[in-house]
C-alpha cells in the first residue's frame, strides 16, 4: 500500500518527489495539532487531567495519505527517536483502509456466530472476563517495501520500517468466549469483520490462532486508542498486522476462508514463479539499525548502535552486529533475551573511517535474518510484502549516514 | 440417508450465517437476485470512481483497475484481469466498501452494473447485462495463481 505512494512502478524519482511531498504534510498538519487546549482548572492548578510530551520534543508520525479518499493512508512509527521497546499509544503506526470508525461503547455488540448458534457480547461482558495480558509487536505486511526498490530509498529509517510498532495489549482470548465443545472445530476458519466503513474482513484457521489470538481491550494500559480499533480489536501475536481486526464487530465461523479483497488481491506475495503466497499470516524475523541510520551523522569517539530486532514465530535468540560487509558477526546486548521483541546494543568507537554497518537476528527456531541478495532470490521484485532482509547503512568519513545496499 | 442429512445440516448452516453477514462467497452462491448493465456500470464509474482509479481504469491514487500482463514478469501490476481469483469476490468488495460521492453505499443493481464494467474493461465479459448465475460463472484468469500451507 505504501508503494502506491512511495514506491509507484519502481520510479525512485517519483518516490522521493512523492515522499517529499508528503513530508511536508505530515510536518504541517503537525504544527497544527500538537497544542493541546486546558482547562480553566488546569490552568489554574498546574495540572494536567491527561498529560502531553514536553513541547521540546518534537516526535510525531510521518503520515501518508490518499489525498483522493478520506481517512485512507498510513502513519509511521517515530522508531529512531525511540527507546526501549514500547511505542507510546500517540505513536502506534497506523494503517487505515476505509478511516477511523466512531463506535459508542454503550452501544457496541459483538456477534459471534457459529453456523445457527449466535452469541453476543456487549463491552461490559468483555471486560468483565478473564483479562490476559500480551506485550507483543504489530507489524504491517507491507512494512519495509521500499527495500524491494531497485535502488535504496534514501529516506529515514522511520518511513523504511516505521509501520511496526510494540505495545502491551489486554484483552479476551477468543477461546474463552467458546464452551468445551466449540472449540473442536479446528479444521474451520473464522471471519473476522470490522465496523470500519469498508466492513473490512479476514479469515484465519482456527487451528493457528486459537491459542493465541485474543481481543484486545486496553493497550498499554488504558482502553484502546479510536484509531487502534476502539473498542475492541483482534490481535494475533506475530501475524500481519491486515489481520489485526480493528472495531471489531463480528466474528463468523466459516468451513473455508472467505477469499476476501484483503486476502487475495492485497497481502499475499507475489512470487517469480508468477504464482502468490497466500494466507502468510506469520512475520518473520527482522532487526533494524536505529542509530545511527539514514540522515543521522556520527561523531568520532565512542557510540553505541542500537536497533530493535523482532520475529512473529518465536523468541529473539541473539542480535549481531557486522561492519565488514557481512563477513563476520559480532554479538550484541539486549535488553530481554526472554521475548519476541529485543532492543539491542552495540558500542563502537569510530575514528573516521567510512564503514558499513548492519545487523542481523536468530531466533529460537534457529532461522537467521537474510541479507537483501539472498531474500530477493527467494521472493523476487514483486511480492510487496514481508520483506525482511538486512539492512545497510554506510558512515561517511565525515559522519554522514546513508542508506545503501551492498 | 445419513449424507443427505448430514447435506441439509450444512445447507442450513449457510443460510443462517449469510443472513447475519455480507459476505458473498467465492462460488457466488449467495449473490442477491438482482442484476445489472456494462452500460449502466460505466456511467456509475464516471460520476464516482474517476477522481481515484482514472477516466478508464487506468489508475491515479487508486490502484488501476484493468490489464492483463503475465505475473511472472520483472515489473508487474497486479489488477483484477490479471490477479483476482473468484469474479463473485468483485461483487463483494464493491458492495461492502464502495461508496457514491454522497458517501452512500451501492444498490445490489448498481453493485451488478460496475463488476459487469469492471470485468468488460478487462476483456472478461462480453454481455452487456449481468446476473447471480453469469456472474458466479466467470472463471478468472488467476484462478490457480495462489499457493497455501492450508487445505480447504
Amino acid at each position: 500500500m505504501i508503494n502506491r505512494f512511495l514506491n509507484f512502478k519502481n520510479s525512485n524519482r517519483r518516490n522521493i518527489l512523492k515522499t517529499f511531498a508528503f513530508s511536508l504534510l505530515s510536518f504541517l498538519l503537525f504544527k497544527k495539532t500538537k497544542s493541546g487546549v486546558l482547562s480553566e482548572f488546569e490552568k489554574k492548578t498546574g495540572f494536567k487531567n491527561y498529560g502531553y510530551p514536553s513541547r521540546f520534543e518534537k516526535i510525531y508520525r510521518w503520515i501518508i495519505a490518499n489525498p483522493d479518499l478520506y481517512g485512507n493512508g498510513v502513519s509511521f512509527s517515530p522508531l529512531s527517536k525511540l527507546n526501549g521497546t514500547i511505542t507510546p499509544n500517540g505513536l502506534h503506526f497506523e494503517r487505515h483502509h476505509y478511516g477511523v470508525k466512531e463506535v459508542n461503547p454503550d452501544q457496541y455488540i459483538l456477534t459471534i456466530n457459529l453456523f445457527q448458534k449466535i452469541k453476543k457480547f456487549t463491552l461490559n461482558d468483555l471486560r468483565s472476563k478473564k483479562i490476559r495480558i500480551f506485550k507483543t509487536f504489530i507489524e504491517c505486511g507491507g512494512n519495509s517495501n521500499v527495500m524491494y526498490n531497485e535502488r535504496p530509498i534514501k529516506s529515514s529509517v522511520d518511513l523504511i520500517h516505521g509501520l511496526f510498532s510494540v505495545s502491551e495489549w489486554s484483552g479476551v482470548f477468543i477461546k474463552d468466549l467458546l464452551k468445551k465443545d466449540e472449540k473442536h472445530i479446528k479444521k474451520l476458519w473464522l471471519e473476522f469483520t470490522s465496523y470500519d466503513k469498508g466492513s473490512y474482513n479476514i479469515s484465519l484457521p482456527i487451528s493457528k490462532i486459537i491459542d493465541k489470538a485474543f481481543l484486545a481491550l486496553y493497550q498499554n494500559g488504558e482502553p484502546l486508542r479510536p484509531e487502534q480499533g476502539y473498542p475492541v480489536r483482534l490481535i494475533v501475536p506475530g501475524f500481519e498486522g491486515s489481520t489485526h481486526v480493528k472495531w471489531l464487530k463480528q466474528i463468523d465461523l466459516r468451513k473455508k476462508p472467505v477469499f476476501s479483497r484483503n486476502e487475495t488481491s492485497r497481502y499475499t506475495d507475489l512470487l517469480p514463479s508468477g504464482k502468490s503466497r497466500q494466507f502468510s499470516f506469520e512475520m518473520e524475523l527482522k532487526s533494524v539499525i536505529l542509530y545511527p541510520s539514514h540522515g543521522d551523522k556520527l561523531s568520532f569517539g565512542e557510540s553505541i548502535i542500537t536497533g530493535l530486532a523482532w520475529s512473529g514465530s518465536s523468541k529473539i535468540k541473539r542480535v549481531e552486529i557486522s561492519t565488514d560487509l557481512g563477513k563476520t558477526w559480532r554479538m550484541a546486548r539486549t535488553n530481554n533475551p526472554d521475548s519476541n521483541v529485543v532492543r539491542f546494543f552495540y558500542p563502537i568507537t569510530w575514528q573516521g573511517k567510512e564503514m558499513i554497518i548492519q545487523s542481523r537476528c536468530m531466533d529460537e527456531n534457529n532461522k537467521i535474518q537474510p541479507n537483501r541478495k539472498e531474500f530477493l532470490r527467494k521472493m523476487g521484485p514483486n511480492a510487496y510484502y514481508h520483506n525482511n532482509a538486512i539492512t545497510s547503512w554506510k558512515i561517511h568519513s565525515t559522519g554522514f549516514v546513508e542508506h545503501v545496499y551492498i | 440417508m445419513f449424507i443427505s442429512k448430514f447435506l441439509l445440516f450444512f445447507s442450513f448452516m449457510f443460510v443462517s450465517a449469510s443472513d447475519l453477514s455480507l459476505t458473498i462467497e467465492f462460488d457466488g452462491s449467495n449473490l442477491p437476485d438482482s442484476s445489472g448493465t456494462v452500460e449502466e456500470g460505466k456511467i456509475i464509474f464516471k460520476n464516482n470512481c474517476v477522481s481515484c482509479h482514472g477516466f478508464s481504469g487506468e489508475g491515479r491514487t487508486g490502484p488501476e483497475l484493468y490489464g492483463i500482463s503475465n505475473l511472472d514478469k520483472l515489473e508487474v501490476s497486479k489488477t483484477i484481469g490479471n490477479f483476482w481469483p473468484f469474479a463473485p469476490k468483485i461483487f463483494d468488495y464493491l458492495r461492502r466498501s464502495k461508496r457514491d460521492n454522497d458517501d452512500n453505499y451501492f444498490s445490489d443493481s448498481q453493485v451488478y452494473s460496475l463488476t459487469a464494467f469492471l470485468l468488460r474493461i478487462n476483456g472478461l465479459y462480453e454481455k452487456n447485462s449481468i446476473n447471480k448465475k453469469e456472474l458466479s460463472n466467470i472463471l478468472m484468469p488467476n484462478i490457480d495463481g495462489f499457493m497455501s500451507e492450508y487445505h480447504y
